[in-house]
């Protein structure tokens, strides 16, 4: 079932039964407004949807023969595969000195035998078969915002995380409307990485994976209103969005002042996205405004949804921090869950990742990213 | 789908796909959180009771699911005939660019919610399927086993219901 992007089938059921021009169009308004306010996600508490897995699973647990009971010989094909599959992670668990021992860990300490007890944990099996991209995020200072690892709002690693393929494959029509909107005209041409409209100082690109990035050179020799502080680049930001039409992810966006650009001070307005609770941490649209008003560059992301989604094996914790110290360069304790946005295959993803905290040798903290997804 | 007839985890892929799409569903229909978590919760609840009776005939399994939610929701208003309480229940997200403009997007967002309520239940079935579910008309037709043609006549009347309430609430269409 695809998610529909546009509105012209409702279009031409008004035009097919309205009566006037007048009836069409008014109609088409109502049309327009329930898509933008029915069109955005009402989200669930994260808790709530995990409790709700947890309860399915367990039902379904009970509801289903057990695997050794079915008729493997007269039943379908995939029963036989499945016991296979079942077979073959079984012998991968108990293999002595297995690598990684995520699967089945020694508890380290010897019983009263002196024999060493296993605790076998449930290996979530893959389910999807969404190709899982790969990408380097680079370390990162802490913003000053974020005060330490956020909990991990009712997900819990050790049953699979979740990998989201994205809708929204941005055109020439997307382009062409968020041009106008900011009044650069509808010339569209194409450029190395996607397509650009350009007037004057102006330019708008949109790439395919859906950066849209504005550039205004004379922003900042330009006369406007005078920006008021911290709470004025704010709202100047959030102005640009509006008359972009491009999401305003964050209620709260953070400010930093980066210094001069020409003449003129520049604030870097940040939002931050967060999808089930947790930020994506490597497409916050950023938008640096000029103590005057002006806007010299606003780099975002097109609203997307939801298309597919898949749940893979989790890299423990304690694995991710372990993984993070020994790249060096700084001491690595608590780690959070954060959303990345890979782009593979021409399809968009967000992907877990782990952030993980810690500090380098002058004191400065840092974060380093360590893909969750077990590959 | 015969897969999670057998597999909890394949099931739980199922829940994964089209959890967002059924709560979002039920929770514009109630306008209430908590009773929208119940109502989720016995959707899939159903869903997986009766998985062994699903037989695929061309259409999604989110219309099935679809089904199960609207069954479930009917049932509650019969059970309970409340009216929801949306002022205190409905939370929508903000893409304002102020305070006051944030409070006059609710506000909007709100009279868009509560004239929905006011439709028919099949009218407000087409409204949500298509803005909230984002399917198209033919796949709500599936969905709903009602005609294309009929689906496309409910809109229509749906619409202009809807452009009416608005108008009444000052709201501009």
């Amino acid at each position: 079932m695809t998610k529909a992007r546009d509105l012209t089938d409702i279009k031409d059921m008004i035009q097919e039964y309205a009566a006037s021009p007048v009836e069409r169009k008014a109609l088409e308004h109502v049309a327009e407004g329930l898509e933008d306010s029915l069109g955005r996600d009402a989200p669930a508490r994260p808790v709530f949807k995990a409790q709700l897995r947890t309860r399915l699973m367990a039902e379904a647990r009970k509801q289903r023969t057990p695997w050794y009971g079915r008729p493997v010989v007269v039943g379908s094909s995939l029963s036989l595969v499945a016991a296979v599959a079942v077979l073959a992670i079984g012998l991968q668990i108990y293999r002595p000195g297995a690598p990684g021992g995520r699967s089945a860990q020694p508890s380290g300490r010897p019983d009263a035998s002196g024999v060493k007890s296993f605790q076998v944990r449930v290996v979530p099996k893959l389910t999807s078969r969404i190709p899982l991209p790969l990408v380097t995020v680079p370390d990162e200072a802490v913003p000053p915002e974020v005060t330490g690892p956020e909990p991990l709002a009712g997900v819990d690693p050790s049953l699979g995380l979740k990998l989201i393929q994205l809708t929204g494959h941005p055109d020439g029509q997307l382009l062409r409307d968020t041009a106008t909107r900011l009044g650069l005209g509808d010339q569209v041409h194409t450029t190395a990485v996607g397509l650009a409209v350009t007037q004057g100082s102006q330019t708008l690109a949109l790439s395919s994976d859906g950066h849209v990035v504005y550039t205004d050179s004379a922003a900042a020799s330009a006369a406007g209103t005078p920006t008021e502080g911290v709470e004025g680049a704010r709202i100047v930001a959030r102005r640009f969005l509006t008359r972009a039409a491009l999401p305003i992810a964050d209620r709260l966006p953070s400010v930093s002042e980066s210094g001069f650009e020409g003449i003129q001070h520049v604030y870097n307005v940040t939002f931050t996205q967060r999808v089930e609770g947790r930020p994506v941490v490597n497409a916050r649209a950023v938008i640096r405004v000029t103590d005057f008003s002006g806007i010299v560059r606003a780099d975002a992301y097109v609203q997307a949804g939801q298309e597919d989604a898949g749940t893979f094996e989790a890299v423990p914790l304690a694995d991710a921090v372990h993984q993070a110290q020994v790249q060096g360069g700084a001491a690595f304790s608590g780690a959070d869950l954060v959303w990345v946005r890979t782009v593979s295959g021409g399809a968009v993803y967000l992907q877990p990742y782990w952030r993980v905290f810690g500090a380098d040798v002058q004191g400065a903290r840092r974060v380093r990213y360590v893909a969750a997804l077990s590959r | 789908m015969e897969q999670a007839k057998q597999d909890p985890e394949a099931f739980g892929y199922l829940y994964d796909l089209h959890f967002d799409r059924i709560y979002a569903y039920i929770y514009r229909k109630t306008g209430d959180r908590q009773v929208a978590e119940d109502l989720t919760s016995d959707t899939f609840m159903k869903a997986l009771a009766h998985l062994k009776g699903y037989q695929f005939t061309g259409q999604p399994f989110v219309a099935w699911l679809y089904r199960i939610a609207s069954n479930v929701v009917t049932d509650y208003y019969r059970a309970h005939r409340v009216t929801a309480s949306l002022d205190e229940g409905l939370q929508v997200p903000s893409t304002s660019t102020g305070p006051e403009e944030a409070a006059l997007a609710l506000d909007d967002q709100q009279a868009v919610a509560r004239a929905i309520q006011t439709l028919s239940p099949d009218q407000q079935d087409v409204v949500l399927l298509r803005f909230s579910g984002g399917m198209r008309l033919r796949e709500i037709a599936l969905t709903i086993g009602k005609t294309e043609g009929a689906v496309k006549a409910l809109m229509f009347r749906a619409l202009g219901s809807l452009r009416a309430k608005l108008t009444e609430s000052g709201v501009r269409p």
